[in-house]
């Protein structure tokens, strides 16, 4: 298979959440497991997440800490978050469109990104607040689905 | 709902005296999770991210110690935030119930608010500023929907 195809709806995606509860990645609320926007925390606002069936469904691999945790949302599932928008002048709107794209590595070829179409812009005030929709958005995806495989410590 | 409300075995003044011990418990709560963001410095996280201000973290502060206060004289019952900071070194807090979230990310000069009541970012989240007046509608929209 090339591994540089589209993502398909039907494929599942793994994102390594930090074990340490510290990391303020994940809680519990009355028991119940909540993953928080900041376990799809980056720098360059385009969270990476491994394409599973890349990864032969082994979650264990994309951990990028041994103590962490792995959770798993649906391509489709992402795709149908919506549209993050920017305000720009005269109160017009720019809508990005929410999308998976491949992006292998040597050491990962399951690697890919979560991406926004045309890419944030405007000042970082504008970006991070268009972002936090999104990170909120996969975090309650993530919620929802709960723990593909458990932190190994917490 | 607390379990002594209603219950015969427990009086107006004792129900008062409960209410306040844990009304001291969940202020120290909110005093303890500034006191972690205090220590942070900067890629506290590793990805980078800026520790809060000094000016964020008072702003921040404040503004939960007066909604609590606001929601607590309303007589609603008070639920415990998770409180962080971002990549910009703002404050967020954020409460979960049931469908509905709540999180209001505080920096030096604007503060603002998310509703969240599902994973549709165009017909189910809502954000806007946050002001004074809204303390209660939104408080009352996260604990009845």
């Amino acid at each position: 298979m090339d591994k540089n195809d589209s993502v398909q709806d039907n494929e599942e995606l793994y994102r390594s959440v930090r074990g340490k509860l510290e990391a303020k990645e994940y809680s519990f609320d009355r028991g119940r497991l909540i993953i928080l926007p900041a376990a799809f925390r980056d720098r360059y606002k385009k969270p990476s997440v491994d394409r599973a069936k890349l990864r032969e469904f082994t979650a264990s691999l994309s951990k990028l800490n041994e103590t962490d945790g792995i959770v798993s949302i649906m391509a489709r599932d992402v795709r149908s978050i919506g549209e993050v928008k920017t305000k720009i002048q005269n109160d017009d709107i720019v809508a990005h469109a929410v999308d998976i794209i491949p992006d292998p590595t040597p050491e990962n070829p399951a690697h890919s990104q979560i991406v926004v179409n045309p890419e944030f812009f405007g000042s970082k005030n504008k970006q991070r607040n268009a972002f936090k929709l999104l990170q909120i958005a996969l975090a309650t995806l993530a919620t929802k689905n709960g723990w593909t495989l458990e932190p190994s410590i917490q | 709902m607390f379990w002594w409300e209603g219950s015969a075995d427990v009086n107006i003044e004792q129900e008062e005296f409960y209410k306040q011990i844990i009304q001291y418990w969940q202020r120290r709560e909110i005093s303890d999770q500034f006191d972690v963001l205090t220590q942070r410095e900067d890629n506290w996280d590793g990805y980078g991210s800026e520790k809060p201000t000094q000016l964020t973290l008072y702003r921040a502060k404040h503004l939960i110690e007066d909604l609590f206060d606001c929601i607590i004289s309303a007589g609603y019952s008070w639920l415990m935030p998770f409180i962080s900071s971002d990549e910009d070194g703002n404050v967020t807090a954020e409460w979960y119930e049931e469908e509905r979230q709540l999180h209001i990310q505080i920096g030096e000069n604007e503060v603002e608010y998310i509703q969240v009541w599902g994973t549709n970012i165009d017909t189910e989240m809502h954000v806007d500023f946050l002001n004074r007046d809204s303390y209660q509608t939104l408080w009352k929209w996260l604990i009845d929907g």
